[in-house]
């Protein structure tokens, strides 16, 4: 009975020291009173009218009005419901009553009321912010190149994989195991996290080339044969895991020293190869390499038929002097190549978006897993539109060829978006954004509908929402993936300090 | 728990009036004569107070103390605390020396916990020392006591003990006892408990066991560690001595290291030889008539018989202190410190006092930046046209090379210089480079946020104030700026940024230069003379340009382009010819017979007149330029002549 009573009398101990603790975590609730406005609040990252994967992480922001002892009520249109208090304004959801709140009001809508006090007008309450639920999940990592802004030198970088249910984040390969070389260039096979391959430069001399990993199991590949010392750079693997497409590209960065973008980049030289991943041979086919043209971003489709790339006139053949407004010549359409995995033949290039009628560089085709819809990027010219400042992404109905490709997002300014993939299922893209920030990339995921409509996209959220307010590197190709990555850092860094090097030969 | 609140209460014995006065010393040497402002400036600890910061000190091992002393490294910056701060990490250095040595011995030993001490001070000496060694030191020493206090009787608990003990120190020390890596904090902490097994161990072969078994316990928790639990520590592994030794290197190693040397050099018994010998010595040396006998010395004390207790305290002291002298004169670094000096008084646009402290650096120690940084002082004040010659010149270029060395002043001052002048682009390129190269130091995020400023890019500004907003010691600039910009996005407001905006460069001067395949960057950039003639292109009224536009001529013995420029200095209002312009032209017109065009502006009778003395003295001494470089310094060192024919501007 004594203990009962001590019990008793500590539960009550408890509960009055956690009134003014809840006080201090984000007031009294102010109970559905006070006046209510018709506008929603500011919130950021702007999480506002979205469209969110029921598998998402909570979507913690900072509400950006004046005011104090915020509260925000969180429901669904088909049941679940609850409140959490904003210390300073800043929202952290319970990750297990968001999960409950999407699972419940999957394919519905969900609902963000905030509530609090401000000065003047005393009690207020903002109209309800409305997200909706997807039916389709988006798949689980998120694999990215974490990057600062780099002009010609760097220290750190790596590539990283998120777990987008979590806000958990873990190195898929830092170049600290490479003597901090450059990597890049993760691409997985059809978003699985057990096949694929980056590209590895050690900063000097060493070899350039290509960590392949399968099953486990990683090994490294110099693509170069005697004929092309050029390394590897945009690659793509064909559907069967058989054959990867890949781009040479002689690479020169330059500096603009006045305007908006101080980088830039031009492709002095490019063509396509093809590496057999079992024969461990390389052909350079002729379609994809015609001297008077630069080709590159090579992307298969669904079914391994066709190939796309980008190809544009070569503004500079055989010079090695290129006055800098000739720069601005190269323009790149957006063609694709019958390819037969049988004969390994590669038919003639058929062009699909002409730089010659938009005026402006089509770059990086990413055809969606269903083979339906071709999304790409258009910029003002050149090969590099994540250092362009009016790059917008462009969707292409390719079961519709009388449907002309439209731009995904709508808007006065360009949205800088760039480095975009599709999800396994089809539904989602991912691509890195700098349209408010002209300096750091941010990922940020779409929902695509089956009619090949965009919704407003969303900013991947973070554990802490303000932590992409003074986050220093960029977010680089993301590239979404069903699992966590198969292959441990510990066997990337093995195949690439070993010293083992697996040799291709050209193969006509 | 006996001994332990035994051992405690000792802690005293043997520690008095010496102790306070060489403390209080260092504390007032440290205050003085460092500056503990300038390691701080030197340094350039970077600590921001975010997650994600002391998120990555859990990759390595050593993460803990290395963030702790990183975070104590920003006291530095205040020289009364951070003297204080280093005062108190020797004095506790000393003190767990002290107590260590008290419980291996079971004695109080004289003077040995100086040893520790005297290296650490003469480490806080160094510019370049690693802010970790002080702590890294003093959590070995506390895990070695920690060790020695608790030592149980059984072998297997005592193993058990030394291992919990060797992963503690593993996890939290790591590398962190100052680039030294991994090895030297365990073979340290394995020296320290290894000596007092080998107090209570009797034989040979169970020694040498002993030996074995406590070498290979760290070497075992360091090689599972750093090949399995720690990814990336690798550089930890390496000996930071090695190959290019620096004597903060070896001081840094050497600090955790004496310790357990000394202790072994104690137990092997030598210092009663030497006591011996010094007694042997105090024998002949003292007279037979000193008939009072003194005061026999207590245990473990080894004293100089013959002498009154307090003239051998006295002596005592005297011998300490040289020591410590000895040893702060063999390792101060002058020649950094001079330059550190001019080199904090930069970075924090203090002109006055640059010119000042350039006056202080002897022309062998002087860098390019020296020059840089006098030229700019000298702008800042006005005095840059006509002063210029007033000081020395030791480089011949007015604008630095466009580089990127891992030198952390080389790329902030490039950075600052382009901003100034008006080239934001250029700025950006290089304040970017300098991020990549040097991590985000405070300095370069609050330039790159005003680059964006500038730019009118407030959302890229702000993410650099925001991680800026972060740092103890530069956090409130930002937010000053942050709010600024919540208030007004394009700053309209601001003086220094609306200044630096109406000089920026408006036409991209990209298109005079050509891309060569295969060539370094820097082509992609023209001439530096272009890049300031492009400036003043689009403003004419960047003083700042063309002061560095005629500066780049005088310094290139172009006095031709000097006068044909001069018609610019109209835009500023400007009355009379600066001093150094007025030489060059003098110079020029008596080398060539004739006055040219100078819009207006004339040469005063007695800078021609001055010039042809100067021609005079030379031919006084039939073209001997070394024999006539004492006089012609004496009357002409601030002369624009004098630097043109000598080759640098020597001052006076």
């Amino acid at each position: 009975m004594k203990r009962f009573s001590l019990c008793v009398l500590a539960a009550a101990v408890v509960a009055v020291c956690a009134v003014p603790f809840r006080a201090l975590q984000g007031g009294t609730p102010p109970h559905g009173g006070g006046e209510a406005l018709s506008r929603t609040p500011k919130i950021r990252p702007d999480y506002t009218d979205v469209v969110i994967p029921p598998n998402i992480a909570p979507l913690n922001f900072v509400i950006e009005e004046p005011g104090r002892r915020w509260r925000v009520r969180f429901s669904g249109e088909r049941g679940g419901a609850f409140e959490v208090g904003a210390r300073n304004g800043v929202v952290h959801i319970p990750a297990r009553r968001w999960r409950s709140l999407l699972a419940a009001n999957r394919g519905g809508e969900i609902y963000m009321e905030v509530r609090g006090d401000t000065e003047g007008a005393g009690r207020i309450r903002f109209a309800p912010i409305r997200n909706r639920v997807a039916a389709e999940e988006v798949d689980r990592c998120l694999v990215y190149r974490l990057i600062g802004p780099v002009f010609n030198n760097w220290s750190e970088m790596g590539i990283y994989q998120r777990d987008l249910t979590s806000f958990r984040e873990r190195p898929v390969f830092r170049n600290r195991e490479t003597n901090y070389g450059c990597i890049n260039c993760h691409t997985f096979l059809l978003n699985r996290p057990d096949v694929f391959l980056l590209h590895t430069r050690p900063e000097k001399g060493g070899t350039p080339g290509m960590l392949l990993a399968r099953q486990g199991a990683a090994v490294r590949v110099d693509t170069r044969t005697a004929n092309d010392r050029r390394p590897a750079a945009y690659p793509a693997w064909h559907p069967s895991g058989k054959v990867i497409a890949y781009s040479v590209n002689k690479i020169r960065q330059f500096f603009h020293t006045a305007g908006d973008e101080t980088r830039d980049v031009t492709d002095l030289d490019s063509g396509l190869g093809l590496y057999s991943v079992e024969a461990g041979t390389v052909a350079r086919p002729a379609a994809l390499n015609d001297p008077d043209r630069l080709e590159t971003f090579p992307n298969w489709s669904p079914d391994g038929r066709y190939l796309y790339f980008c190809s544009a006139r070569n503004p500079w053949p055989k010079t090695r002097a290129i006055p800098h407004e000739h720069v601005k010549d190269a323009r790149y359409d957006l063609v694709r190549a019958s390819f037969d995995l049988a004969t390994g033949r590669v038919g003639k290039p058929e062009t699909l978006v002409e730089a010659a009628q938009t005026g402006r560089s089509s770059l990086e085709p990413r055809v969606s897993p269903d083979g339906r819809f071709l999304l790409f990027c258009m910029c003002d010219y050149g090969s590099f539109p994540i250092y362009q400042p009016h790059t917008d992404l462009y969707l292409m109905d390719l079961r519709d060829p009388a449907r002309p490709y439209w731009r995904l997002f709508q808007g006065e300014t360009s949205w800088r978006d760039s480095w975009h993939s599709w999800s396994s299922n089809g539904r989602w893209i991912v691509f890195s954004r700098k349209h408010q920030n002209p300096v750091f990339a941010r990922p940020h995921l779409c929902y695509i509908d089956t009619t090949g409509r965009a919704a407003k996209p969303l900013v991947v959220p973070q554990a802490d929402p303000t932590f992409y307010d003074r986050y220093l590197k960029n977010y680089n190709a993301p590239e979404l993936v069903t699992a966590p990555v198969a292959v441990p850092e510990r066997e990337l860094s093995r195949a690439y300090n070993s010293g083992e090097v697996r040799q291709t030969v050209e193969v006509p | 728990m006996r001994r332990v609140v035994r051992v405690q209460l000792r802690l005293g014995e043997g520690m008095g009036l010496r102790d306070l006065l060489f403390f209080t010393w260092l504390y007032v040497h440290l205050l003085f004569t460092v500056e503990p402002h300038l390691v701080f400036h030197a340094r350039d600890p970077v600590f921001f107070l975010t997650p994600e910061f002391a998120r990555e000190f859990f990759d390595f091992s050593g993460g803990a103390t290395a963030y702790l002393s990183l975070f104590l490294a920003q006291l530095y910056a205040r020289d009364g605390i951070g003297a204080l701060l280093l005062t108190a990490e020797t004095a506790l250095i000393a003190g767990l020396t002290h107590l260590y040595f008290r419980t291996l011995f079971g004695r109080v030993v004289q003077a040995v916990r100086f040893v520790p001490a005297i290296l650490f001070v003469m480490l806080c000496g160094r510019y370049d020392q690693p802010v970790t060694t002080g702590p890294a030191t003093l959590f070995t020493l506390l895990c070695a006591l920690g060790y020695a206090l608790a030592r149980p009787r059984g072998t297997v608990p005592r193993l058990l003990l030394y291992s919990v003990v060797t992963l503690i120190a593993y996890v939290g020390i790591g590398g962190a006892s100052g680039g030294t890596g991994v090895v030297v904090t365990l073979l340290a902490l394995a020296l320290l408990c290894l000596l007092v097994e080998l107090r209570h161990t009797r034989g040979f072969f169970p020694g040498l066991a002993t030996v074995l078994l406590y070498l290979s316990i760290p070497a075992v928790f360091a090689f599972v560690g750093e090949s399995y639990l720690f990814d990336g520590s690798k550089e930890l592994w390496q000996w930071g001595f090695l190959p290019k030794p620096t004597w903060s290197s070896l001081l840094a190693t050497a600090v955790p290291l004496s310790v357990p040397l000394t202790a072994a050099w104690v137990a092997s018994g030598a210092p009663r030889v030497l006591a011996a010998l010094a007694q042997h010595l105090a024998k002949l040396a003292t007279s037979p008539r000193v008939s009072r006998k003194p005061n026999p010395p207590p245990p473990g004390r080894e004293a100089l018989p013959g002498l009154d207790p307090r003239v051998r305290w006295l002596l005592h002291t005297a011998v300490l202190l040289w020591v410590v002298l000895l040893g702060v004169r063999l390792s101060s670094d002058e020649p950094t410190r001079r330059l550190m000096r001019l080199d904090y008084f930069a970075l924090n646009q203090r002109w006055d006092e640059v010119l000042e402290a350039a006056k202080e650096i002897p022309p062998q120690e002087a860098t390019p930046l020296t020059s840089h940084d006098i030229n700019l002082a000298l702008f800042q004040k006005g005095l840059l046209a006509d002063q210029m010659f007033h000081y020395p010149q030791y480089s011949r270029q007015m604008m630095l090379p466009f580089q990127v060395p891992s030198e952390r002043g080389y790329l902030y001052r490039l950075t600052d210089l382009l901003l100034r002048l008006g080239r934001v682009n250029d700025a950006e390129h290089f304040g970017s480079e300098a991020l990549a190269v040097l991590g985000p130091t405070p300095y370069i995020l609050e330039l790159l946020a005003k680059i964006h400023m500038v730019k009118g890019h407030p959302s890229a500004a702000q993410t650099f104030l925001n991680a800026l907003s972060h740092d103890v010691v530069r956090g409130s600039w930002a937010r000053r700026y942050l709010q600024a910009i919540r208030q007004d996005p394009e700053l309209s407001g601001d003086t220094e940024i609306q200044t630096l905006r109406q000089v920026r460069l408006r036409k991209d001067d990209l298109a005079e230069v050509t891309i060569y395949l295969d060539e370094a960057y820097e082509t992609s950039y023209p001439v530096k003379e272009t890049m300031l003639q492009n400036l003043l292109r689009d403003n004419p009224r960047n003083r700042m340009a063309l002061e560095y536009l005629m500066g780049l001529y005088l310094l290139d013995r172009r006095p031709d382009r000097v006068a044909s420029n001069i018609y610019r200095l109209r835009s500023f209002g400007i009355e009379r010819l600066p001093q150094a312009y007025e030489e060059a032209i003098a110079m020029y017109a008596v080398n060539t017979g004739r006055m040219p065009p100078l819009a207006g502006y004339s040469v005063s009778p007695n800078a021609l007149e001055r010039y042809r003395a100067f021609k005079r003295l030379l031919d006084q001494y039939g073209g001997d330029l070394g024999a006539a470089l004492p006089p012609a310094q004496a009357e002409f060192g601030d002369t624009y002549f004098f630097y043109y024919t000598f080759g640098v501007g020597a001052g006076r």
